[in-house]
């Protein structure tokens, strides 16, 4: 589900995004719920994540592992400048 | 002193005549979540324009049910805010010729206008989309005392239009010298009307009368163009993105160009501080389920989509069904696309209904049109 004022340059799987995130080119979003106004920057990558609004996740980051499955949710706070890999262990 | 605004709602119906078989060129739905009028509104209401009069004579129930109070603009208020106007008898004998219509559509409501408090008046039509601050504009014009601005693009080499625009000479101060109808380039009357004009009420009044008196029929022709060099006529020559709407062509290519180019859709939609407005729906996101593909599109709520569509626009609650494949194309509301098949180059009006494995294909220099509440 993709809400209104959205931009998506990447690819978007299985996920829920809020209004008005911006999902860069060559970026990935699978399994994750994203908030409003959040920035996925170009070649980042969210799995299995909740991301909080206003949060920014930068250039070829990675959020969760593709293969965590639900009950290995990331979450990321509101308002997070994610410059490094995370997971949720 | 305030300015009142007046959109004319009907001009073009001939050169737009599929899309305006029951609804004025004001409402054509535009970019998946607009009416062509939105941009006239969202100008004024952004450059604290806030007494609007839209002038629509016929056709225009949809138009109604879109501006409503006028919440959406921010214009339902007690002093100013919106008005539908509907000229009176005198503008249908005058229908043919578009510049009549807006002379004859004035003159019956000269009432109206000479009742204005304000000074200044700005007439537009709906038909070519900006993203303008109208104050620069009229302070340009009290700046220079002018009678009235035109509001102008530089024409480039290779523009041509099929109808007749209006062309001006101006000195180097934007002081007019010299007006023309012109259908392409004009190296001597560079700056084309995009049709936004700044006049003062006292110009307008005053002409309205010598229209009168005189028996003009036409706005551009008998007071336009008339001796100009003896008029204080200035043209203020806007430098941003114009897109123009007068034909289906260019309807067509116009929703084309918001999914391909970035810059022109940020230039006319994209300024946060000068939005366009529009009416809001409540509709719920739109779905997109598993096996489907999207690329280089506008799709608006409430859509579910199944199969693949490709630099298109879609408007709320269309679906496109497993298997289905929608290219280069325009699906206004509701539209639904069933499984396996496929479109190309189409623009569909509402309530469409296109069954399973049907292939329809219009090209990218003559779309094909499915009128409203069809089914195929």
């Amino acid at each position: 589900m993709i809400s209104e004022g959205c931009s998506v340059y990447g690819t978007v799987r299985h996920s829920v995004i809020s209004g008005g995130a911006v999902i860069g080119k060559d970026a990935v979003v699978c399994d994750s719920v994203i908030m409003d106004d959040v920035v996925i920057e170009p070649g980042a990558k969210v799995y299995y994540a909740i991301v909080d609004s206003e949060s920014v996740i930068r250039s070829g980051v990675t959020v969760g592992r593709s293969d965590a499955g639900k009950d290995h949710i990331t979450v990321i706070a509101k308002g997070s400048d994610v410059t490094k890999n995370v997971e949720e262990k | 002193m305030s300015t009142t605004g007046f959109i004319f709602s009907n001009l073009n119906s001939n050169t737009l005549s599929l899309l305006t078989s029951d609804r004025t060129v004001a409402a054509i739905p535009f970019g998946c979540r607009y009416r062509l009028v939105d941009f006239a509104l969202s100008n004024m209401v952004n450059s604290d324009i806030t007494d609007i009069n839209i002038i629509a004579n016929y056709n225009f129930r949809s138009l109604v049910n879109h501006i409503g109070s006028g919440k959406d603009w921010d214009l339902a208020r007690r002093s100013g805010g919106i008005k539908i106007l509907s000229p009176g008898q005198e503008a249908r004998q005058a229908d043919a010729f578009v510049y009549s219509y807006r002379l004859e559509a004035l003159r019956s409501i000269r009432d109206r206008i000479n009742e204005l408090t304000s000074d200044t008046v700005v007439l537009t039509d709906s038909d070519h989309l900006c993203n303008i601050d109208l104050s620069d504009v009229i302070a340009f014009h009290k700046a220079n005392d002018a009678e009235a601005t035109f509001v102008t693009v530089q024409s480039k080499i290779g523009d041509f239009t099929r109808d007749p625009q209006t062309a001006l000479q101006s000195d180097a101060k934007g002081r007019v010298t010299d007006i023309v109808r012109s259908t392409g380039y004009d190296p001597d009357h560079p700056f084309v009307s995009i049709r936004i004009f700044v006049l003062s009420t006292e110009f307008l009044v005053r002409s309205l009368e010598e229209a009168v008196a005189r028996n003009y029929h036409s706005f551009t022709n008998d007071i336009i163009m008339h001796a100009p060099e003896r008029r204080r006529f200035y043209s203020y020559c806007f430098n941003d993105v114009v897109i123009p709407v007068t034909t289906f062509l260019d309807y067509y290519r116009a929703n084309m160009l918001l999914t391909s180019d970035a810059a022109a859709r940020n230039a006319i939609l994209g300024k946060w501080e000068r939005p366009i407005y529009t009416r809001v729906h409540n509709s719920p996101p739109t779905v997109y389920h598993d096996g489907c593909s999207v690329k280089d599109s506008l799709i608006a709520d409430g859509c579910l989509i199944e199969g693949t569509v490709e630099n298109s626009v879609l408007f709320r609650g269309v679906k496109v069904s497993r298997g289905a494949v929608v290219k280069n194309s325009i699906l206004f509301g509701d539209t639904y696309v069933g499984a396996n098949s496929s479109l190309n180059c189409i623009v569909s009006d509402k309530n469409v209904v296109i069954s399973d494995d049907q292939t329809l294909s219009g090209a990218g220099s003559t779309p094909f049109y499915i009128a409203k509440n069809k089914r195929i």
